[in-house]
């Protein structure tokens, strides 16, 4: 009996010390279901979770997007100083928040912080981990709460589906992340002895903070994910009970200042035409009939407006 | 045969990471709530690190028990990767069959030391600021939401 059992069980444990060949899952699965002593389901299960031992670290850790984030905060807020105003800034958390308790990522490892930052362009961006900063200049262009709210969405969408880490995701990133995250037996083995040199991670940290920032300020992000993070925004003010036609009102405030200020990079430099977005986002969100916000939210705009 | 598959799948039940479900807390703190929703009663804190045992999981939250206390977090809080706070915790888990990853590592508070030392112009003083200052309590947002006729 013994012999029959450890062929297969050394196959399994393979996975555990770094075999990731995925016929030994497939293997398994069809024979404890197909024996009749489990279920197909439950026979998956086990090999979703044996499929856990053996990936290696493709993406970033929360933590590690958080030290990213502000790191790609600090070159940012050296262009683009926050503004310093108590009011301004608790109310854009209390709308950022609302939002983002509703998102698919309402807590991040340092939390959301949403402040408005010094400048006359019209600009939003966000940085990993939940940092989402909005112009004074585009601030001033905002006629009522569900506007704001809808510039916020936009930007708590980059964060929730990653899309600053995804500009930096390379071979080399991977390469040098991996080494502290891996499996029980060999981290003991060799990470604690063998500690990666400070020096080329910070390079690394460097160049992915360098990628991040190009960019926010600069390239932007592809086409798909602004659009994806319109799509994503529609869906989260309406969650939040605002009203998503805000963002198609937002879009067409974008539109109308777009020749002036395309001369002067922002939020044009890194964006697609508003009108494309408009386009593009009404082909897949049904947009309910356009809601007047109630006075209390009305009057609390307007307090802080003037 | 029969006999031979059934010890194999009773060994395989017995690895504790296949059954027990554990998860790891992944940001730095987060409070157990009653019920699940974002701004639901606290029942409890819990830390970066910490383990807890996975009861159910539905609708992006995940109900947890911890030292007698049980509650909801969301999903993007917990992760199933068994998280280390230190080298020396590494010892502990040497035979753990889960995936491992030792916090503080990576991009880290270490390394961002070392990226301040070489950039000067690095503003990580406003950061700060921004940190401490853009910040609301969970039941000042709840009122928010309340008083603005939102969900």
């Amino acid at each position: 009996m013994k012999k029959r059992i450890l062929p297969l069980l050394a196959s399994l444990c393979c996975s555990a010390v770094g075999c990731s060949h995925p016929g030994f899952q497939e293997l398994g699965s069809q024979v404890l279901s197909s024996t009749g002593y489990m279920s197909q389901s439950q026979a998956q299960g086990i090999m979703s979770a044996s499929s856990n031992l053996v990936k290696s670290q493709e993406e970033l850790l929360p933590e590690q997007e958080y030290y990213l984030g502000r790191a790609v905060s600090a070159t940012v807020l050296g262009q683009y100083p926050p503004r310093r105003s108590q009011a301004a800034t608790e109310y854009l958390n209390k709308i950022g928040m609302t939002l983002a308790s509703v998102s698919d990522a309402p807590e991040t490892f340092g939390g959301y912080h949403f402040m408005v930052v010094e400048s006359p362009q019209i600009n939003a961006f966000s940085a990993p981990g939940g940092f989402v900063y909005v112009s004074s200049g585009f601030i001033k262009e905002l006629p009522d709460e569900d506007a704001v709210a809808a510039v916020l969405a936009h930007e708590i969408a980059h964060v929730v589906k990653r899309h600053g880490v995804n500009a930096i995701s390379n071979a080399k990133l991977f390469s040098a992340l991996t080494e502290f995250s891996t499996t029980g037996a060999s981290i003991a083995a060799s990470q604690v002895s063998s500690p990666v040199d400070l020096g080329e991670i910070t390079g690394v940290f460097a160049e992915s903070v360098s990628g991040v920032v190009d960019t926010l300020l600069t390239k932007g992000f592809d086409r798909s994910q602004e659009y994806e993070a319109d799509l994503y925004a529609a869906e989260l003010l309406q969650r939040a009970g605002y009203d998503p036609n805000a963002l198609v009102r937002v879009l067409g405030i974008l539109e109308s200042h777009s020749k002036e200020e395309a001369k002067d990079g922002g939020w044009y430099a890194t964006h697609p035409a508003p009108a494309d977005r408009v386009a593009e986002l009404s082909s897949d969100f049904t947009f309910p009939a356009p809601e007047k916000a109630p006075a209390a939210r009305q009057a609390r705009f307007a307090a802080l407006r003037h | 045969m029969n006999k031979s598959i059934f010890a194999f799948a009773f060994l395989l039940a017995s690895v504790p990471s296949a059954f027990a479900e554990p998860v790891w807390v992944q940001v730095r703190q987060s409070q157990l709530r009653a019920q699940p929703k974002f701004y639901a009663s606290s029942t409890g804190s819990v830390r970066y690190g910490d383990k807890l045992e996975r009861v159910s999981e539905s609708g992006g939250w995940v109900k947890v028990q911890a030292q007698g206390r049980e509650g909801y977090l969301p999903l993007s809080a917990v992760s199933e990767d068994h998280i280390v706070l230190s080298s020396a915790d590494l010892q502990k888990v040497r035979a753990d069959s889960t995936q491992v990853v030792l916090a503080g590592k990576g991009f880290s508070k270490e390394v961002e030391q070392q990226y301040k030392r070489d950039g000067s112009q690095l503003r990580y003083d406003l950061v700060d600021y921004v940190e401490q200052s853009a910040r609301v309590s969970p039941g000042e947002v709840s009122q928010f939401i309340n008083q603005g006729g939102l969900k």
